[in-house]
């Protein structure tokens, strides 16, 4: 498919959304794990291996998810409340999944009739 | 990235596309950006205060190194360098142990050091080692041994005289540094180099340097032992500089956000996306 029109490019804005929120959200729940663990049930960082690593890779993740956001925001033209909603979800645990799926299907409604039409 | 063209269909009430420098002046552009100036100084100031964090832990982390050269017991001199072999930046405050007998015809003074603030010359020694402090058989090598410090070079001979016969040293390696020059008159350097002293001295040297932290017998009591030297390249902490460099970034998409939606402002785009069919309900529903 090539991406020369907006609706193109929007939609496929919005697959790299739906990507980055399920890594995300994903990330931020094995971060809570990894939080819970080590603060709670005191394992050191030593012993919990690949775990340690988990809240430095969800802050770059975090960065790439941001990316996606707002590029996708821009195309869809939403409003401000709606940023503000998407940026808090990459750190608020599990919003990211119930966010995406309205977030998704919002898009859709929108941009099916086009993609249809072309 | 090019500008986006609007989605095709009738523009009723979004203004006409302007130029870039127009569509930035506007009001709600100015509020925008003030705010997201607002937001790039915050990531930029939680940025710095994670690089201070870096260089904070960085520096517990090399205390805490240090603490633990400085607890261990030391090691014989031969567990960690022999003569003549490269000298390892890991080998830098090791605490080791060595016996052997001072040559004080080859002491010299290193001038310009300072301990405690105050500048003075360092008391350096060569030692001829012995290969065990039982058999007492020597192996030739010479170790460089700063013995001490002194504030000047006329405290008098007998400070300076190092003890006599076999020696037991227990101190902290130290990194051979760049020639300098010694002058012969006043038996005084500006260097610790092996390098250079294997002239004056002979070989086979070691290719570090020893500070005397301990001295069996003893030496006199004017000739001050210096602190263990410190873990070179204290470094930053990698999480805490992947933090800071993650709020700058944030910082930036702030700007670069700024620049987008002015120019989907200058090109007339801005509201709610529409399907081309549904386009006359859904004209400026979700105006920001």
């Amino acid at each position: 498919m090539a991406q020369t029109n907006p609706q193109d490019k929007a939609r496929s804005a919005l697959g790299r959304y739906r990507l980055m929120a399920w890594i995300t959200g994903s990330m931020l729940l094995l971060l809570c794990l990894e939080v819970v663990l080590h603060y709670v049930v005191g394992i050191s960082k030593d012993r919990l291996g690949v775990f340690q690593y988990v809240p430095f890779a969800h802050g770059w993740i975090y960065v790439v998810y941001l990316a996606a956001v707002l590029d996708l925001w821009t195309k869809m033209r939403w409003t401000y409340g709606r940023l503000v909603a998407m940026v808090l979800a990459g750190v608020v645990p599990v919003m990211s999944f119930v966010l995406e799926r309205r977030v998704h299907a919002d898009a859709e409604a929108v941009l099916e009739p086009d993609t249809l039409a072309a | 990235m090019p500008p986006e063209s609007p989605v095709p269909g009738p523009e009723p009430v979004w203004p006409a596309p302007t130029s870039f420098a127009r569509a930035a002046v506007r009001p709600r552009m100015i509020a925008l950006l003030l705010i997201l100036l607002a937001a790039a100084g915050v990531c930029g100031r939680l940025g710095v205060w994670q690089l201070d964090r870096a260089k904070e832990r960085g520096a517990q982390n090399a205390r805490a190194v240090q603490a633990a050269r400085e607890s261990t017991t030391p090691v014989p001199l031969g567990a960690v360098l022999a003569p003549q072999t490269r000298f390892t930046a890991e080998m830098v405050g090791r605490r080791v142990a060595v016996a052997g007998a001072f040559d004080a015809s080859g002491q010299l003074l290193v001038r310009d050091r300072t301990r405690d603030g105050r500048t003075g010359f360092l008391v350096l020694t060569p030692l001829r080692v012995q290969e065990s402090a039982s058999t007492g058989a020597s192996t030739d090598a010479v170790l460089p041994v700063v013995r001490g410090w002194v504030p000047s070079a006329d405290v008098g001979a007998t400070v300076l005289a190092p003890p006599v016969g076999t020696v037991h040293v227990t101190g902290f390696l130290q990194a051979s540094e760049a020639a300098g020059s010694i002058d012969d008159a006043t038996a005084q350097t500006d260097a610790i180099s092996s390098a250079q002293l294997v002239n004056r001295w002979g070989g086979p040297i070691y290719s570090g340097y020893l500070v005397v932290s301990r001295l069996v017998p003893a030496q006199s009591a004017d000739v001050l032992v210096l602190q263990p030297p410190t873990v070179q390249g204290a470094g930053l902490n990698l999480q805490n500089l992947a933090y800071a460099a993650q709020w700058w970034i944030f910082g930036g998409f702030a700007l670069f956000f700024w620049t987008r939606m002015v120019r989907d402002e200058a090109d007339g785009v801005r509201g709610p996306r529409r399907a081309v069919d549904a386009t006359a309900d859904r004209v400026g529903a979700g105006a920001p």
